[in-house]
């Protein structure tokens, strides 16, 4: 995959992660949730922070960023808040897998933006109640 | 806290297959060679050896000789304050599958023993020595970075990475606790 391949795939994650995370914001309750919703208040803003980086960066080397798609598969059941925070730990897994994937693709300056990225989604799949891996973003 | 048993394994198969030559011919050039810590000095004959060898497998080399000394670390303070031994084992884990997945990497007659054999001294109070163990994983943590970006293989810098990343996760994990 070349750089420009793997900045395209994690764009389109990012996109898929905006979008899912806007839904599960919009199904928390603020009032009857608090921590859950300031969660995903927050990751929500981290990846529309991370998408628009993607897209700035993909348009200054000359390329199409992605467009989103109209919209994507949401969870079988977004009713309950640990069925919003599960949704969430999937959605943060996956994209831990496609900063790995950007790491192992890119070099330099990239890389060390897709390492940081990497990183924080590690983390933060802690905060929705993931379990600690060995390996994140490998698999 | 318990370690998915095939993301290693993926891991591992992935750090081969991204060091499998490179490796194969370090081996070939240091056979023999008795060499020392290679991150203790550049004018040593274990750091020019280290530079001589081939670019992935030296990172691989700096990172196992890293890890083993956190490891030591980490051993020594679950050893001195019992009581912190507990929120001591996912780090534990996370070196023991770190460095299992970086071994094969490094070629025989190279020495990654921690800094020189110097022990790692431990604080005499718990907080003290959590304190002083979790600022020398976020060290680990930062080299880890560097090395993976230092590494020439994708692969192997997504290895590295991932490895960054689960101490990140511990950290985090420690600072809760």
């Amino acid at each position: 995959m070349t750089p420009l391949e793997a900045q395209q795939a994690t764009l389109a994650g990012e996109h898929a992660a905006v979008y899912l995370l806007g839904v599960f914001g919009a199904q928390a309750s603020e009032s009857r949730q608090p921590e859950l919703y300031a969660r995903l208040l927050d990751t929500f803003h981290v990846h529309r922070k991370r998408r628009d980086q993607l897209t700035v960066v993909i348009a200054a080397a000359g390329a199409k960023p992605v467009a989103a798609e109209v919209s994507y598969d949401l969870p079988a059941s977004m009713d309950t808040a640990p069925e919003l925070n599960d949704a969430a730990l999937q959605v943060e897994r996956r994209i831990a897998r496609t900063y790995g994937q950007l790491v192992e693709s890119t070099a330099g300056a990239e890389r060390r933006w897709a390492l940081v990225a990497l990183d924080d989604s590690a983390v933060r799949q802690l905060e929705f109640r993931g379990t600690p891996e060995m390996f994140p973003g490998t698999s | 806290m318990t370690p998915p048993t095939r993301p290693a394994e993926q891991a591992r198969l992935s750090r081969r297959a991204a060091l499998g030559v490179g490796a194969a011919l370090a081996v070939a050039g240091v056979a023999g060679c008795a060499l020392n810590n290679p991150l203790s000095a550049e004018d040593t004959p274990a750091a020019k050896a280290t530079r001589d060898l081939a670019p992935d497998v030296a990172v691989a080399v700096n990172a196992v000789t890293l890890i083993r000394g956190a490891q030591a670390a980490v051993t020594a303070t679950g050893d001195q304050h019992p009581a912190l031994a507990g929120r001591l084992t996912g780090l534990l884990e996370a070196h023991r599958a770190h460095l299992a997945a970086l071994v094969d990497a490094v070629p025989d007659g190279v020495n990654t023993s921690p800094t020189g054999g110097t022990p790692y001294a431990v604080p005499p109070t718990g907080p003290i020595a959590l304190a002083q163990l979790t600022t020398a994983e976020r060290t680990l943590h930062d080299e880890l970075v560097g090395l993976a970006l230092r590494a020439q293989s994708g692969p192997f810098a997504r290895l590295l990475g991932a490895m960054a990343a689960a101490l990140s996760q511990q950290l985090h994990g420690l600072a809760t606790s």
